[in-house]
């Protein structure tokens, strides 16, 4: 009997944290007792990107999108929508106006992800990560057997300079220009891809080796030949073990195939790839410290020059790509570099993916055309802001980067508009915040963990960003002054200046996008003791409000016994007692609690 | 595999099977699944509709099934559309009309030539 419809599980770390992996073995044992098994099949795939729904499941060829999936929504799901040819009302995705909410859209037709462009999550959500064929199917591995029976290695690093791709770790350094560096010097050289993602909040280059590994692979391979590295590396950090369980199922079947190791598809060409873990250190991101890592030398970086290109992992000519980066070269093999050309804004090309989180609706991964203004991400694909609260703030490129205000809502998202608008691409992050995120408190957040993650070897990032952090500390207190301020100035610029690596030289951005877009929230702390948006614990107090009915509750929720009042009439919190925790207006169901 | 032409044979095989999940208009097929369409038959149509496209590689087709399509007394009916967007609903289809519809319709581009609340 033929197949007539398949059924995608979401596989990707967010949906199997929401036990994904039991929904696929329900869809199994229910199929089965439906007597379904033999026209309906089920398959685990890589992030569909709308983690906000997760547990995701898709079903084809309808292209109907159910989210909040359960174990429980199995059964009634097979026996409305398969069975009966009826939409599992209860959980199929529906948008979030009125006027759209009439009919189920298809999911490409989605608001979601009509407006993206998917080159280096194609792959995402669509095919069996697991299953070396799929990707095959989807025109895999041709870029390289095109690569290895057509072109010469120049001609490869020619087409990957014309397509103008610009790395998407952060830095945006053109990918070819790279790569003719490399292969300008002797050998033997290496290729590594760096898949140490650390932004908090970024994970794309995770979706990339879970859902599709095979590209990275076939990318990695590809570049190999074109700088003439035969030996590769994958850093990625052991805090993905799913993505290093994909990574490594997909490199054995690729060596299975012949498409890794000796004399790839009988051009003569010889090509290894190993995977190797790093413990999650964030400064390992830094190329220089990733190499260190490898070498099995502790993870610091060291002064450039000389570059990875000409002296890199054991002092052997080296080209580094971020996952992201790769995932798009098969492609643009494929199609040429003109198609890619076409796509993005003049000096940004092609695409990029973000990860959204923090105050929005649509969490997730999204990938678009450079030149998508913020608004559209935000609003249209995002879908805005929950619970009606206003727009604050976005933090693009995580600890590196810095705080876009609604002034650069229609700034259009490349690499040069967003330095020039004071924060950076990073590795995609894009954290949203709304009217209830106090903005020094922020910066302290981002501070905080690049003090934590700072290697310790150059003074400027070790002790500035620790003294920084200090300062920020009292400012949140309500101790600090306004020459707290000038010195915060002082330091973080003096930090850009000076510090070895990337990591110390963009670490004090966040405070200073925040001190240049939000200095007045800084000045509230300072001179008027407040924090406005009610974050900063030792700023606010909690005062009961004349809309008290006297129905005890607060009091009874009160850790510390600082609420007291007779019922039926308006309780008082003892401001002194209290130890802020916020109980009692998370319990009021009167809204009688403010904080000032 | 040595070449790129085994290489390619893999791609041609899972492409066809990755087909379904692709977004293609070319022809929809609509089984009508409610409990009279199941009743009349319609199961084995819709299994019917999906060997007869898999076994002559059709995968511009996208197959799916809907609820009670209303007229319970005529099911098995099946709703035929085509790129332009043109309806033909087919009623009291066998599994011979499905190779029919298969080979004329869907491979010969020509009408849909069932039986029809119409011409019954």
């Amino acid at each position: 009997m033929a197949i007539r419809t398949q059924i995608v599980v979401c596989g990707g770390t967010g949906c199997m944290s929401s036990h994904s992996k039991e929904i696929k073995e329900q869809f199994d044992k229910v199929l089965k007792d439906l007597d379904l098994d033999k026209e309906i099949a089920v398959f685990q795939s890589g992030c569909f990107g709308l983690c906000e729904k997760g547990p995701v499941v898709v079903v084809f060829p309808d292209e109907t999108f159910y989210g909040h999936m359960t174990v429980n929504d199995v059964e009634p799901l097979c026996k409305e929508h398969l069975l009966k040819g009826r939409i599992y009302d209860k959980k199929v995705y529906r948008e979030a106006t009125l006027e759209e909410k009439a009919k189920v859209r298809k999911f490409r037709e989605m608001n979601f992800y009509a407006r993206q462009e998917r080159i280096a999550l194609r792959n995402c959500g669509i095919i069996n990560p697991n299953e070396i064929n799929e990707y095959i199917g989807h025109d895999g591995y041709l870029a390289l057997g095109k690569v290895l029976t057509e072109m010469q290695p120049k001609e490869v690093i020619e087409v990957i300079k014309a397509s103008g791709l610009r790395g998407r770790g952060g830095a945006g350094f053109p990918t070819g220009l790279k790569w003719s560096f490399a292969e300008k010097n002797p050998g033997p050289k290496f290729m590594i891809c760096n898949a140490d993602e650390g932004d908090p909040g970024a994970f794309m280059d995770r979706a990339v080796l879970e859902g599709d590994p095979h590209s990275v692979i076939e990318a990695m391979t590809i570049a190999g030949y074109a700088i003439g590295a035969n030996q590769g590396y994958v850093y990625v950090r052991a805090e993905y073990p799913l993505a290093v369980e994909r990574l490594e199922i997909a490199i054995k079947q690729a060596y299975g195939y012949g498409l890794l190791g000796k004399n790839i598809l009988n051009s003569g060409f010889d090509f290894d790839l190993e995977v190797r873990l790093g413990a999650g250190a964030f400064v390992c991101g830094e190329e220089t410290a990733l190499m260190a890592s490898i070498e099995g030398e502790r993870g610091m970086p060291r002064n450039k020059p000389p570059f990875p290109a000409n002296q890199g992992l054991w002092k052997r000519p080296t080209v580094i790509n971020n996952v992201e980066t790769l995932a798009n070269i098969p492609v643009i093999i494929l199609k040429g570099a003109e198609w890619f050309t076409s796509i993005g804004t003049e000096k940004s090309k092609g695409t990029k993916v973000f990860a959204l989180g923090g105050k929005i609706n649509n969490t997730g991964l999204v990938e678009i055309p450079m030149g998508t203004t913020l608004r559209e991400v935000i609003f249209d694909i995002g879908g805005g802001i929950p619970k009606g609260k206003s727009f604050k703030a976005v933090q693009t490129g995580g600890p590196s980067g810095g705080c876009l205000t609604t002034k650069h809502l229609d700034t259009p998202i490349d690499y040069d508009n967003l330095i020039a608008a004071g924060s950076m691409m990073g590795s995609g992050g894009m954290i949203v915040m709304d009217e209830d995120n106090c903005m020094v408190d922020v910066a302290r957040f981002f501070l905080d963990f690049t003090v934590d993650e700072s290697c310790g070897k150059c003074t400027p990032c070790r002790e500035g960003t620790k003294r920084m952090l200090e300062i920020l500390d009292l400012i949140c207190d309500g101790k600090g002054t306004m020459e707290d301020l000038s010195e915060l100035e002082t330091l973080a610029n003096t930090i850009k200046d000076s510090a070895l690596c990337g990591l110390g030289q963009t670490a004090p951005n966040p405070v200073l996008s925040t001190l240049a877009n939000f200095r007045d929230e800084y000045i509230a702390h300072v001179v008027d003791k407040q924090c406005p948006a009610g974050v900063c614990k030792s700023l606010i107090k909690y005062y009961i409000t004349d809309k008290c009915i006297g129905c005890g509750m607060c009091a009874r929720n009160c850790p510390a016994g600082a609420i007291t009042g007779k019922i039926k009439e308006k309780h008082v919190v003892d401001t002194k007692v209290c130890i802020k925790c916020g109980a009692c207006k998370a319990s009021c169901k009167f809204g009688a609690i403010i904080t000032k | 595999m040595k070449s790129l032409e085994d290489l390619k044979k893999i791609r041609d095989e899972y492409a066809a099977k990755l087909a379904m999940r692709e977004h293609h208009n070319d022809y929809h097929i609509i089984v009508g699944m409610g409990t009279c369409g199941i009743a009349a038959g319609a199961r084995k149509i819709v299994n019917k509709f999906a060997e007869e496209l898999a076994n002559k590689n059709l995968y511009n087709v996208s197959l799916t099934i809907s609820g009670c399509m209303g007229e319970c007394d005529l099911e098995p009916m099946v709703e035929i559309i085509n790129a332009q967007g043109e309806k033909v609903i087919c009623v009291k289809v066998t599994e011979d009309d499905v190779t029919k519809i298969v080979e004329e319709t869907i491979i010969g581009g020509k009408p849909v030539t069932c039986l029809t609340k119409e011409n019954l």
